[in-house]
């Protein structure tokens, strides 16, 4: 079983609205492995699938056909909040990945270990991996630990969703277009940390991004969705898109 | 002793706050308007009854009406989370059946527990205005306060808050929200029940419509107590006047307790003490019982009025001193 990849698709195919007049088949019959401490980006266009793609595996999205498997257990039928114990997720949206009317504080304390009656009477960063995150990030969390985070900036919120799921303990990372709301120098310093971690915790990432020079500074395989379906994407056209690190990606057409 | 007005006000408001706090754990903390309180209300003060009226004890009766509660909780509980009825309709539909099942449970719309024993009977002999009596009254109220802040102290409570804020972030980080909307629904009704119970044997009968528009009266309480503790601290900062904006640029100290939440816990308990105050007093400069719902509505437009333009007049405030 250790040879199992981290994720597999065995077929997989999404249909949104199965059976109603607005049913819309996101993914056709999408086959993919991701080994152990691999990072592998999904490039393609808007519409091609990629989120859908990344929601088939968390288990936010219904799949119609086909088997998603993690550490080789095949996780279909588990729940998102079952798969989520195995899986850490960043959303595009940084809204989604904190709580906005508790601190910052509050939020980080979310992701560390403790009985349901155990008293909020730990200080902060209590936990070495989390206090290390903060510090690296330069985003001084420490001196907004007692902010909301609703006062928090979107790039900010964002840097916090990235080191609670950095700190959540989990060896694969999903990636859905995290940076696309973040400037040059923020995207640059938060895809370090991401390259930092993902040596040091041997974490396997399956990210989706726009920018594939961001695939370079991540040493990722790429992968191409257009139409819910994965197209050949040669080493030349990586290249030719500027991508001189990127792998070719193992390409199943059906 | 103490004025009629007041002893009324302490008895039934310290009562009612017991409602309030579950009103507050589900509209505030889980983030879900629950209607089912108006039938669980009923619901606790009829399966009191039966219980006392049938020869059991006290504490049987107050079991059984706070196990009712949670039952209630799970109904709406399920409704929405299996049947996937939006939060507001899986309430209202609880309080209807209920209705139905509280006429079952009483066999008619009005049960009389005068000549029975109930948990107050210890205290008849006293009369009016009695200081002891409100002691009491007060006392049952801190107790289930300090229950709810104990909760909300806890990583419970910290869960509770965050699925309220957002569900999909605490699912994310592997938590089974069902379980933490089973718990904060139950606890939410189980709280407005037992209150139901503790109303019935105060004062002496229950009846089919003693829970309706308890929604209203827990939020009333509510707004009156967060618009007091409001304008108290606005006050307060103005008084001190100091440099607001400087303090913008140094770091907060870390709280470690969920102030806010405590805050609209004692706001539960002051309002809902408020609520009757004002009601009492207006009723005894003659306000007609028929405009009892008038006088509500106004007072819930007067806190809310306080908590939306409360920083303007402060800003306005500091402007001119």
């Amino acid at each position: 079983m250790s040879d199992a990849p981290a994720i597999e698709l065995r077929n997989v195919s999404v249909i949104y609205n199965q059976g109603t007049p607005e049913e819309v088949l996101a993914l056709r019959h999408i086959s993919l492995q991701v080994r152990k401490g691999e990072t592998v980006i999904i490039t393609g266009n808007n519409g091609s699938g990629k989120s859908t793609l990344l929601r088939a595996i968390a288990g936010t999205a219904p799949v119609t056909d086909g088997a998603v498997l993690i550490a080789g257990t095949d996780v279909t039928r588990w729940s998102s909040h079952r798969r989520a114990k195995l899986l850490g997720f960043i959303y595009q949206d940084p809204m989604l990945g904190t709580c906005p009317n508790l601190t910052v504080h509050e939020n980080f304390r979310l992701v560390s270990e403790g009985s349901w009656w155990s008293l909020l009477f730990e200080r902060l960063h209590a936990d070495e991996v989390q206090s290390m995150l903060v510090k690296s990030s330069g985003l001084l969390l420490d001196h907004k630990a007692a902010t909301l985070m609703s006062s928090l900036s979107g790039g900010q919120r964002q840097g916090a969703a990235l080191i609670l799921a950095l700190s959540s303990r989990r060896s694969i990372l999903l990636m859905d277009e995290f940076t696309s709301s973040l400037d040059d120098r923020v995207r640059a310093s938060y895809l370090e940390m991401i390259a930092k971690q993902s040596a040091l915790q041997e974490l396997t990432i399956l990210g989706v991004m726009h920018n594939l020079e961001e695939t370079a500074v991540l040493k990722a395989r790429t992968v191409r969705l257009a139409g819910g379906q994965q197209v050949l994407l040669s080493a030349s056209k990586v290249e030719a898109l500027g991508v001189s690190a990127g792998k070719d990606a193992a390409i199943q057409n059906h | 002793m103490i004025p009629a007005v007041l002893d009324s006000a302490c008895q039934q408001g310290f009562l009612y706050a017991i409602a309030v706090l579950g009103v507050v754990l589900t509209l505030r903390i889980m983030n879900w308007p629950d209607l089912t309180v108006d039938g669980s209300f009923t619901l606790g003060g009829a399966v009191a009854a039966v219980m006392l009226t049938t020869g059991h004890s006290v504490w049987t009766g107050m079991i059984l009406a706070a196990l009712a509660g949670f039952a209630a909780g799970t109904a709406t509980f399920l409704l929405n989370r299996r049947l996937g009825i939006s939060k507001i309709l899986s309430g209202i539909l609880v309080m209807l059946v209920l209705y139905s099942i509280n006429l079952r449970i009483m066999g008619r719309a009005n049960i009389s527990l005068l000549r029975i024993d109930t948990i107050f009977s210890g205290f008849d002999e006293r009369g009016q205005g009695d200081l002891l009596r409100l002691v009491v009254f007060f006392a049952i109220a801190g107790i289930f306060f300090f229950v709810a802040c104990y909760v909300v102290v806890t990583r419970l409570g910290l869960f509770l808050r965050a699925t309220g804020d957002n569900e999909f972030m605490v699912q994310g980080l592997g938590v089974n929200t069902n379980w933490l909307y089973l718990i904060g629904l139950g606890l939410s009704n189980t709280l407005v029940a037992i209150s139901g119970a503790l109303i019935a044997q105060h004062q002496g009968f229950a009846d089919i419509s003693m829970g309706t528009g308890l929604i209203i009266t827990g939020i009333a309480a509510l707004i009156i107590g967060e618009s007091l503790m409001a304008s108290i601290a606005s006050l307060c900062r103005l008084c001190r006047r100091s440099g607001q904006y400087n303090e913008c640029h140094t770091p907060k100290p870390i709280r470690l307790l969920p102030w806010k939440t405590i805050g609209e816990l004692a706001a539960a308990v002051i309002g809902a003490f408020l609520y009757f105050l004002i009601i009492a007093i207006c009723l005894r400069l003659g306000l007609a019982p028929t405009d009892l719902r008038l006088a509500t509505g106004v007072l819930v437009i007067i806190g809310i009025g306080i908590q939306r333009r409360g920083p303007a007049i402060e800003t306005y405030a500091r402007g001119r001193l």
